[in-house]
């Protein structure tokens, strides 16, 4: 099916005074001078039409004019479709619906007389035309145009993508280690709130707590068991004598014990001393009878003086060493001897004179039985009268000096005995003093040993007064399970601590990735996952892109190699050679030479494009721009809009011209003419004039 | 001894969802076929808010020798031991350990806003004895890592380093509703998919106590989900292509005529095409017999049409070098078909 213009509506503008209104029949003719706006229309239906900036097919130079319109087409589909010059393009839809390329465009558009398809080739059509309409390298070209040099750089090798670390390789780098950060903070995020360890820990704990403090329960229970034991000892310990007691009444023991000592000793003496009282009452009346004895006996006797002086100085000797007088003591004594001495000389001498008696026999008997010794004489006897009589002054010194320690003994005695009586219960005799002190001393040190351990007990237990439970646990307090639950809580309140901290740290770092405030785990973890879903689609499909834009770069290498061979096939063909020959009447195909110009093929001659007149040239040109078209239209037919194609051609040629167009409108073609050419509007009239109904001529003015 | 394993039956009453109690009457005498003495239910035994277990119970009664353990799921909630009246049916409202053959079953019940790991720590860690198998619902966060859009969120997890330090033989879950295993870790999948997007023919799994062995048998259910779409290149051949596609597709089904019926399918073409009726029609003559899920038959609205021979030529060869293309497709990484249709837009412009 041919596409068609079926109706034209242009809103007047610019140079053209009136709106233009057109149902377009084959071959349609718009007249027009100068300044009537010929051109205005041509631009107007380009821009209605055809697709601009970089979507269009060609380089339009259209001026600024705010041009509007409507063209309704036919042909793209079941229905007409209408165009503005704000909608979809022409290309668009012929892409889309019949496959066309959008460098169609250029073919069908002949714009201010310029019949050439590349200004700057020799030939006026050039390598570039060729490749594009022909080969499809300029198809090519664009696709590859559509690739970025980077991606055409790089290769899949190893099932990796290799090429230069920039654009799109480099921005899925970028997407790839995003992905695996994401990835690794999700992973961590699961693994951490998945784990059961932080909650093991604090099961663990919270039984080792549970375990401590029943036993810090029994270790309180424990203080006041304890502290009850050391209120006993010390109360106890308050029926004891303190040592400072102890000490005073050891000291008074002692004291008692040495007077009682030194009483015996005096008492002991007193009583040797008391034996003699008979010796010295019998000596004494010895004495006397021995003097009556031995008074007729001759001479005088020994001189009693001496005797009694000899006492009186011994009396004295006594009195002085009572009276702590050593020296008057002795130098008495030595005297009361010397007086003892002079009378004994005395006595011993009237004695050696005296005759025996009886009882003088009986005397010196008794003498010698009482004191062991021979009474010799008088003297003897007075000598040992002067002894006894100085043993019974010593003795009734000492029963005084014992009469004074017993009675000291007697003060003393209920000051040590009360005491102890307390302590002992019961009265002591002075004899058991000693030791019933021990007995104190030994008890009251184990008291205080057993106050000292109670307190070290209690101190060790750490238990204030405050703390101390009455109540019985019923465990029993184990310092030793209690330090390995302590150091287990410790170990395993670190590694909860430690995890928390993770945990914790964790989570900042999702909540840092997420851009979030705050939100449960399972929250985070489920925007996590959302952000990983998302990264993944956007690393996936750019790795798509990147992966399908390398294929399709490989294969556009592979068909560029092929070019050459399209576009002599392309060149061969009827498509190209059919239009050549309906116009030039003399050219039948076209083939490239060697350095790729285009040379035109005859029945008899060839000619090189660009060596062709300006004529042939412009009619070449026109059978190979519609050549081209058909060739990418594959013989469908369509519309060509020509602005003064013909203007520089002689008057025969634009004779051929028409001639050539009534032919195209012949086989399917829809052609308008624009010109102000009188000469080419009388050559379309006389030619429109065989179409009939299918001709339409439009002058503008 | 052998032990059935399934999950996510989503009972609702027998006249709302007759098919899922059909599902699960499948499993009931497949499991006595196979002489398994128990069957297991690892979760969602109801639906949402579904609360009679009227037709549940008068489904187990002709199935007496059977024992049935049930976990509570995430839609289970007042399921309880005490729900149900028969005795050869075992709720595990709270976690339990149970001899099934010599093999201890540690029943975990789905509880919210904990873990796997945890509700395994209250319950005493793992069991004393060995082997040991756990069941439980939940997610697994060592398996899908794509979004699970029936019910997002967090669901009871399971981390691949807890399951590593289970030392368990298996672990059975059940909430996601897809077939899949992970070294020990196994869903069963729902034994009758709950609408197009559950594909495939539904299974439910075998565990032998004595050798460890895990079976998967196919589900006799009422009907059969399946999703296929096609991308479509413009060549000469593009019907013929398409046709033998679409056997190839059906043929992976692994479904017998009598079942043929059972099947819905969702059918989308894209790509670009010389004649998008033609496929249209292809499309409806190649899944003839097959009942379509969507009334309008297959999806080709992402079909372009393409009729520039060079352009069509580019795109044929491209899928020809694509062919060639050594590169591990899938998991985070495109699948062939999203680089093709990449390919088809540089080469289409679109």
């Amino acid at each position: 099916m041919a596409i068609r213009l079926d109706h034209v509506r242009i809103q007047r503008g610019g140079p053209l005074r009136a709106d233009f209104e057109l149902a377009p029949g084959d071959l349609n003719l718009v007249y027009g001078r100068n300044e009537t706006g010929k051109t205005y229309l041509v631009e107007a239906l380009v821009r209605v039409l055809f697709a601009k900036g970089k979507r269009s097919g060609a380089a339009w130079a259209l001026r600024d004019w705010d041009l509007k319109g409507r063209v309704s087409v036919s042909g793209l589909g079941a229905e007409p479709v209408a165009f503005t010059a704000t909608g979809r393009s022409l290309e668009e839809h012929w892409e889309q619906a019949a496959g066309l390329p959008p460098d169609l465009a250029r073919l069908l558009v002949v714009k201010g007389g310029d019949a050439l398809l590349a200004a700057d080739a020799a030939d006026g059509v050039g390598t570039k035309v060729l490749r594009t309409y022909l080969s499809g390298e300029g198809l090519l070209d664009g696709i590859a145009a559509g690739i970025s040099a980077t991606v055409q750089k790089a290769v899949v090798a190893g099932r990796q993508i290799v090429g230069p670390a920039m654009g799109e390789l480099k921005a899925r780098e970028e997407r790839r280690q995003r992905l695996a950060q994401v990835d690794g903070l999700l992973t961590e995020v699961e693994e951490r709130y998945g784990s059961g360890r932080p909650h093991l820990l604090r099961r663990e704990i919270a039984g080792l707590r549970a375990e401590r403090d029943r036993l810090e329960a029994a270790r309180r229970h424990r203080a006041a068991v304890v502290a009850a034991q050391l209120d006993a000892a010390q109360r106890q310990q308050g029926s004891l004598p303190d040592q400072e007691v102890l000490a005073r009444l050891a000291e008074q023991v002692g004291v008692y014990e040495s007077k009682a000592a030194d009483a015996q000793t005096k008492a002991e003496r007193l009583a040797e001393y008391e034996r003699t009282d008979d010796d010295y009452g019998w000596a004494g009346k010895a004495a006397e009878a021995y003097r009556e004895l031995t008074a007729g006996a001759g001479g005088g006797g020994a001189r009693p003086v001496l005797l009694i002086a000899a006492l009186a100085l011994l009396a004295a000797a006594v009195g002085a060493g009572l009276m702590g007088w050593p020296l008057p003591m002795v130098v008495g004594a030595l005297a009361a001897a010397g007086l003892v001495g002079a009378y004994y000389r005395e006595a011993r001498g009237t004695l050696a004179r005296a005759g025996e008696s009886r009882e003088l026999e009986r005397l010196r008997a008794e003498f010698q039985r009482r004191f062991g010794t021979e009474l010799a004489d008088r003297a003897a006897l007075e000598a040992q009268l002067a002894r006894l009589q100085a043993n019974d002054i010593r003795a009734a010194a000492l029963r005084q000096e014992l009469e004074s320690a017993r009675v000291e003994l007697r003060q003393l005695a209920p000051r040590i005995a009360g005491p102890l009586a307390q302590y002992a219960d019961g009265e002591l005799e002075p004899g058991d003093w000693r030791e019933a002190l021990g007995r104190l001393r030994r008890a009251v040190e184990a008291q205080a040993a057993t106050i000292r351990s109670l307190e070290r007990s209690l101190e060790a237990l750490g238990v204030s007064a405050a703390e101390r439970l009455e109540a019985d646990p019923e465990v029993a307090w184990e310092p030793a399970r209690y330090e390995e639950l302590t150091a287990q809580l410790e170990t395993r309140s670190a590694a909860l601590t430690a995890a928390a901290g993770e945990l914790a740290r964790l989570r900042t770092r999702a909540l840092q990735e997420l851009g979030r405030q705050d939100g449960d785990w399972e929250e985070l973890i489920q925007a996590l996952r959302d952000r990983r879903a998302a990264t993944v689609a956007q690393y996936r499909q750019l790795t798509a892109e990147i992966l399908g834009k390398i294929q399709v770069a490989a294969a556009v290498q592979e068909l560029r190699a092929q070019e050459k061979e399209r576009i002599a096939a392309a060149l061969r063909s009827a498509a190209m050679g059919g239009p050549l020959r309906a116009i030039t009447g003399r050219y039948h195909a076209v083939r490239q030479g060697e350095e790729g110009e285009l040379v035109l093929q005859g029945d008899l001659d060839e000619c090189p494009l660009s060596m062709a007149s300006t004529g042939t040239r412009e009619q070449a040109l026109l059978g190979l721009r519609l050549g081209f078209a058909s060739h990418l239209m594959k013989g469908q037919k369509g519309f060509l809009i020509l602005d003064d194609a013909f203007q520089h051609s002689d008057w025969v040629r634009r004779g051929n011209g028409v001639q050539v167009l009534l032919g195209l409108v012949a086989a399917g073609w829809q052609v308008f003419y624009f010109t102000m050419d009188d000469h080419l509007r009388g050559l379309f009239q006389r030619a429109g004039a065989a179409l009939g109904p299918g001709y339409r001529e439009v002058e503008l003015g | 001894m052998k032990v059935a394993i399934t999950a996510d039956v989503h009972l609702r009453s027998r006249a709302e969802s007759p098919a899922r109690y059909r599902a699960l009457e499948s499993v009931f005498q497949q499991s006595r076929a196979a002489g398994a003495g128990h069957v297991v239910v690892a979760g969602d035994l109801l639906d949402a808010e579904y609360r009679s277990f009227g037709d549940f119970e008068g489904l187990c009664r002709p199935f007496g020798d059977l024992e049935v353990h049930v976990i509570p799921g995430n839609h289970d909630a007042g399921l309880s031991e005490r729900s149900m009246a028969g005795a050869h049916v075992h709720v595990y409202s709270e976690a339990r350990a149970v001899d099934l053959g010599g093999t201890c079953f540690l029943f975990l019940p789905y509880a919210p806003g904990t873990t796997m790991a945890q509700a395994l720590a209250e319950a005493g860690g793992r069991p004393p004895a060995d082997p040991w198998v756990l069941v439980g619902h939940g997610d697994y966060y060592g398996g899908v890592r794509e979004p699970n859009p029936l019910e997002p969120g967090t669901y009871m997890p399971l981390t691949r380093t807890e399951v590593e330090g289970l030392g368990a033989r298996a672990v059975f879950l059940g909430h996601i509703h897809k077939p899949g295993q992970w070294g020990s870790v196994w869903y069963a999948g729902s034994p009758c998919g709950l609408d197009i997007h559950e594909t495939g023919v539904r299974r439910f799994l075998l565990y032998d106590t004595a050798t460890g062995r895990i079976e998967a048998r196919p589900v006799v259910t009422d009907h059969l989900y399946f999703i296929e779409s096609f991308v479509v290149l413009p060549v000469a051949d593009e019907v013929a292509l398409l046709e033998g596609e679409i056997a190839r597709r059906i043929a992976a089904w692994g479904i017998g005529p009598a079942d043929q019926g059972k099947v819905r399918v969702r059918v989308a073409a894209r790509g670009y095409a010389t004649d998008r009726r033609a496929i249209q029609e292809a499309l409806e003559r190649g899944f003839r017999g097959y009942r379509f899920d969507d009334e309008g038959g297959p999806d080709t609205a992402g079909l372009s049409m393409a009729s520039d021979d060079q352009r069509n030529a580019i795109a044929q060869r491209t899928r020809a070098v694509l062919e060639g293309l050594d590169w591990d497709f899938g998991g985070d990484e495109p699948d062939r078909e999203e680089v093709l249709m990449a390919a088809l837009a540089a080469v289409y412009g679109s």
